[in-house]
């Protein structure tokens, strides 16, 4: 291959890398603003925001700045949203957010008296009845039927409390599992059962506590 | 408040990381320091808040003309006492027999 054409190929490519790494600083501002919008609770987005916008400005290196800030953004979401919850779409905004909390743990262990004194307690942080509705339709859904945590059953639980919560037009459903060290990033199979029902009756998102008490 | 439950190598590599730390650090500074990536880092970092083992504090604003104001984490008094103990533990579990990494370069099964 003659000379001139090996300038031809490799001219364009030295142009683009210059090219790239001056657009690299403010294409990694980009991505941690956009990343930071991602994050599901609004005071940690504002936080994380600024913090980044702020860390990112300290890496040394244009094109590092990039990696850094797409390798921040692509390791901190996924476990943002597992603890605040997994946007499953945006088609709608739905006028009323539901609260529902089901600790699947009391199910097993409790007494009937202690379950619905421990229910009681928790479904009291909720101001909206149909949250509550939601919540013990599924708590009982799951008490009645004998859903264990590792059977595939949860997924006919989830299938009935997504379609309750999408019946009662909640715009989200919170599970508080008292699992200390199940870790939501590793729940695949029933997780994605979860999101998969959720996303056919159209909830707007889906949140996913771990109970760390 | 919830405590941390699970101890896994980047929260102690973090938590060694502020604990040697002779002031304040910023998120991007505990990562390097940790060698841990930042998204690694900022995540333990929010578990470590949640759970009370450190306090964030923002800068003053605009230290620096066009950019914006770092937050700073140290451990609390109390997240110190509770690193120093998990540091210990992982020391003493690494000292059992079991646990100690192999110093037999044919492996295990010689």
């Amino acid at each position: 291959m003659s000379t001139s054409l090996w300038v031809l190929i490799i001219a364009p490519i030295l142009l683009m890398l210059k090219k790239l790494t001056k657009l690299a600083p403010g294409a990694a501002r980009v991505v941690v603003i956009f990343g930071a919008r991602c994050i599901p609770d609004r005071i940690e987005r504002a936080c994380r925001r600024a913090e980044w916008e702020a860390g990112i400005l300290e890496v040394p290196g244009s094109l590092t700045k990039l990696a850094d800030a797409i390798s921040l953004v692509a390791v901190y979401l996924p476990r943002s949203w597992a603890r605040y919850g997994f946007p499953v779409g945006h088609g709608h905004q739905l006028r009323k957010a539901a609260f529902a909390v089901l600790d699947y743990q009391m199910a097993r262990v409790l007494t009937t008296e202690e379950r619905n004194c421990h229910w009681n307690t928790q479904v009291s942080f909720s101001a909206d009845s149909k949250g509550v509705s939601i919540g013990s339709r599924a708590f009982y859904a799951l008490w009645e039927w004998h859903i264990e945590f590792e059977n595939a059953g949860i997924a006919r639980c989830f299938y009935e409390m997504a379609k309750e919560a999408h019946r009662m037009q909640a715009s989200r459903l919170i599970l508080e599992m008292a699992e200390p060290d199940y870790d939501p990033c590793y729940m695949s199979p029933q997780f994605y059962e979860m999101l998969r029902q959720t996303k056919r009756f159209g909830c707007v998102r889906i949140q996913l506590f771990i109970n760390a008490n | 408040m919830k405590p941390v439950r699970r101890s896994t190598q980047p929260t102690r590599d973090v938590v060694r990381t502020l604990l040697e730390a002779e002031r304040p650090m910023h998120g991007f500074e505990v990562a390097r320091t940790a060698e841990r990536p930042a998204g690694t880092a900022y995540n333990v970092l929010s578990r470590l808040e949640e759970a009370g083992h450190v306090t964030a504090a923002w800068e003053a604003k605009n230290p620096v003309q066009g950019r914006p104001p770092r937050r700073f984490y140290e451990l609390t008094p109390d997240g110190a006492e509770w690193a120093r103990e998990l540091l210990a533990q992982e020391a003493r579990n690494l000292s059992r027999p079991g646990l100690r990494p192999s110093t037999n370069p044919e492996g295990d099964l010689a």
